[in-house]
């Protein structure tokens, strides 16, 4: 048996580690990864983009001002291997939807806004720490 | 002007190319301009300019009211007088960010312009009745969830006083 061709592919297998946990790594602030998740809301208009990062199980909170008679997409996009969280809350800061339904995870949801008003919207990870973008899009 | 703000460079060959190429696809119009005043706003941060970010957000929030004011002109109707009146809550808002400026000399202006803007829409009255629904939130997927309906109460004469003030604030910042 020839030894010396598999010992070739000794340097790829121990790189392959390395390898996959960069390709874990996102850049969430990186023009093109945006762009990518923006994808998601074919078909609405794009309103703004939330930039999330988040250290051991900690929460981002940011609100934006939603009118009736619009239709608003809220979608949760993130690298790694992690689950990233939206909960949107009305000005009162009661809960009104999230994107985790009953242990189901959607990466978009949609709200018929029939109140104008100030929303709130928690970006969290289930589980540590990541990165991710969380974008608002809508339609009349 | 960009330049002379100091922003000139969100307004290069490669984003007025990518604009170009899209002129006839409004969304994604929507999505460069949008992303271009995202970083913008966030570069000013970074500076230490909040002041000029938040300049350029009461800017584009006057002119939006502005226009639609100047349609209700021409054109009045019961949609656009509504959409006059909801500004009440994007006016609250702004108040909270003029706070952070009202010390700045080179806000007096438009902080004076804003406080009679906001005396004319604290008659505004807003109304809000909440139940629970049941929503398709994702394609196929329902949710209870809480949704509330508003309703605003804004007359013709405050739609008035509305124009005027805006109108005055408005030209005040050009002059």
């Amino acid at each position: 048996m020839n030894f010396k061709k598999y010992l070739l592919y000794i340097p790829l297998i121990l790189a392959f580690p390395l390898l996959t946990a960069f390709a874990d790594e996102v850049d969430c602030e990186d023009e093109d990864f945006l762009d990518e998740c923006a994808e998601v809301i074919d078909g609405y208009k794009f309103l703004k983009a939330n930039t999330i990062s988040i250290e051991d199980g900690g929460e981002v909170e940011y609100k934006s001002v939603f009118s009736k008679g619009s239709t608003y997409m809220l979608t949760a996009c993130n690298g790694g291997s992690g689950l990233m969280k939206v909960t949107l809350y009305d000005r009162d800061k009661k809960k009104v939807m999230s994107n985790l339904i009953q242990n189901q995870y959607y990466p978009s949801i949609t709200y018929p806004c029939n109140a104008t008003g100030v929303y709130y919207l928690k970006y969290e990870f289930t589980a540590g720490s990541g990165c991710g973008v969380g974008i608002i899009g809508f339609k009349k | 002007m960009a330049n002379d703000l100091k922003i000139g460079q969100f307004f290069d060959i490669k984003t007025i190319s990518r604009m170009q190429e899209n002129a006839n696809n409004m969304d994604s119009l929507l999505y460069i301009s949008q992303r271009g005043f995202e970083q913008m706003s966030n570069y000013l941060e970074k500076q230490g300019r909040t002041d000029v970010g938040a300049q350029l957000l009461l800017g584009g929030w006057i002119e939006g009211v502005y226009l639609a004011t100047s349609v209700y002109k021409t054109e009045p109707n019961e949609r656009i007088m509504e959409t006059i009146g909801e500004q009440k809550v994007a006016l609250d808002e702004i108040m909270v960010l003029m706070d952070a400026f009202r010390g700045k000399r080179n806000f007096q202006t438009i902080i004076k312009g804003f406080d009679n803007l906001k005396k004319v829409y604290d008659e505004v009255e807003m109304e809000y009745v909440k139940e629970e629904v049941e929503m398709e939130v994702a394609p196929g997927v329902f949710q209870k969830v809480v949704n509330s309906k508003s309703t605003v109460k804004i007359s013709p004469e405050q739609i008035e006083t509305v124009t005027e003030t805006i109108e005055e604030l408005r030209a005040n910042i050009i002059d």
